[in-house]
């Protein structure tokens, strides 16, 4: 967490509450406009400070979902490894499918 | 033909002590059941934030404008790009996308791994090598009519099931800290809450993302509804601005909760994942459910915010 920009985040909000709190105690419109138009102004103060905030913090997801990557090629490594002893027992069985052909065959020549 | 029967039978013995050995150290298994609901989570976190991202971004738009319509031209002299920037950098949020489609791509992957598929293609395949070993070296009890090459494929079926198991759960062991990192750091974007103290040393709590920056622009807009009641007198009128009123905390309120939903599932998606990672079983199908929930709402509130800029 990028404390001086939360620190500014919370002081500007609060500033925002005081001012809200102020409306409620002021009666004259002139006043009242004025105060209106400053939490405008706070609000977007507030605004651009939690898009800086949220633009900092998701810069520091990035080394941890390279982490999350990482562990994701290793689970792919792992299937890759058992499809291909798959793929190997099947070659075997179908070699050895040749080979029984292949011995029918002799058998039959011998005959 | 006797060696050969002795090689079989200490091919099978063999096995047989994997099993046993994979057994005792992997009692503690992933459950797929988990690593499912985990990666539906995680898909519904994505579509809950796409979803209130974009509210949170028509939201803050309509203040911009707002806020440029109230100032005097003297004091904004010249638009600029501040004045009017995503309250959510499109950079900032490529990147929040980029975290959770990694999550559901390794958690895709380890469901692929868990799941019954792959010791099952072994397993026939075993047994079809099995068979076909019996074929040519005319061994009787590996024949398809008989017993032993199923055994031996289902006993390859358990093996594997259980090594890619322990691989899950190892590899999920490993990675759990980062996970719960990046599930805590994008619940902590969302809305953070930290006790302190001030410079008198009175103790308060500062909060920090997302939510407070949606509530000072959601009290502005409803501030400026207040303002406008006070300044009419009709009764027709006071009723319709009542009613935009209510409207507006209504909406403030969904809004609210849809986003501390959503910091709520992100912290849920961390805690199941080390449940899952410890074998411990992890249902988030409720959690799943309630987001969908959220994400219905927060669309409707986005729909609401396109059409009647209040």
């Amino acid at each position: 967490m990028n404390e001086t920009l939360a620190d500014l985040q919370d002081k500007l909000v609060r500033l925002h509450r005081k001012l809200r709190d102020q409306l409620a105690e002021t009666e004259d419109p002139v006043q009242r406009k004025l105060i209106v138009n400053e939490m405008f102004e706070v609000t977007h103060r507030v605004q651009l400070v939690g898009a800086v905030l949220f633009a900092a913090e998701s810069a520091e997801l990035d080394d941890k979902v390279q982490e999350i990557s990482a562990a994701t090629k290793k689970v792919n490594q792992a299937i890759a490894q058992i499809k291909k002893l798959k793929v190997f027992l099947d070659t075997l069985a179908d070699f050895l499918g040749l080979v029984d052909e292949a011995i029918d065959l002799a058998k039959g020549l011998i005959i | 033909m006797n060696s050969l029967r002795k090689s079989k039978w200490f091919v099978l013995l063999v096995c047989l002590a994997v099993v046993v050995q994979l057994t005792i150290t992997g009692c503690t298994t992933v459950p797929q059941s988990s690593v499912v609901s985990w990666q539906e989570a995680v898909q519904a976190a994505r579509d809950q934030s796409s979803a209130t991202f974009e509210a949170v971004g028509l939201l803050t738009r309509e203040s911009q404008l707002d806020r440029i319509e109230r100032l005097p031209a003297n004091q904004l002299k010249q638009i600029t790009e501040s004045d009017v920037a995503p309250s959510l950098p499109v950079a900032a949020r490529r990147q929040w996308n980029l975290a959770l489609d990694a999550m559901a791509a390794y958690a895709a992957s380890v469901e692929a791994l868990v799941s019954p598929e792959l010791p099952q293609g072994i397993g026939d395949s075993m047994q079809r090598t099995g068979e076909q070993i019996g074929a040519t070296a005319n061994v009787e009890q590996l024949k398809s009519d008989k017993e032993l090459s199923k055994a031996i494929g289902a006993l390859g079926r358990q093996i594997v099931a259980a090594a890619a198991n322990r691989k899950a759960r190892q590899v999920m062991l490993q990675v759990d800290p980062a996970v719960r990192e990046v599930t805590t750091r994008m619940a902590n974007m969302l809305y953070a809450a930290q006790e302190k103290t001030d410079a008198e040393g009175k103790p308060f709590v500062r909060e920090s993302g997302v939510l407070p920056m949606a509530r000072v622009t959601w009290d502005d807009r409803i501030t400026a509804v207040q303002e406008k009641f006070r300044d009419t007198t009709a009764g027709a009128e006071r009723r319709a601005l009542a009613e935009q009123y209510a409207e507006l905390l209504d909406k403030q309120a969904v809004f609210e909760d849809s986003l501390m939903s959503l910091r709520r599932g992100l912290i849920d998606l961390g805690a199941a994942h080390t449940a899952a990672a410890q074998g411990r079983s992890a249902d988030l199908r409720t959690l799943v459910a309630v987001m969908r929930e959220d994400i219905k709402l927060v669309k409707d509130l986005a729909e609401s915010l396109k059409k009647q800029p209040q």
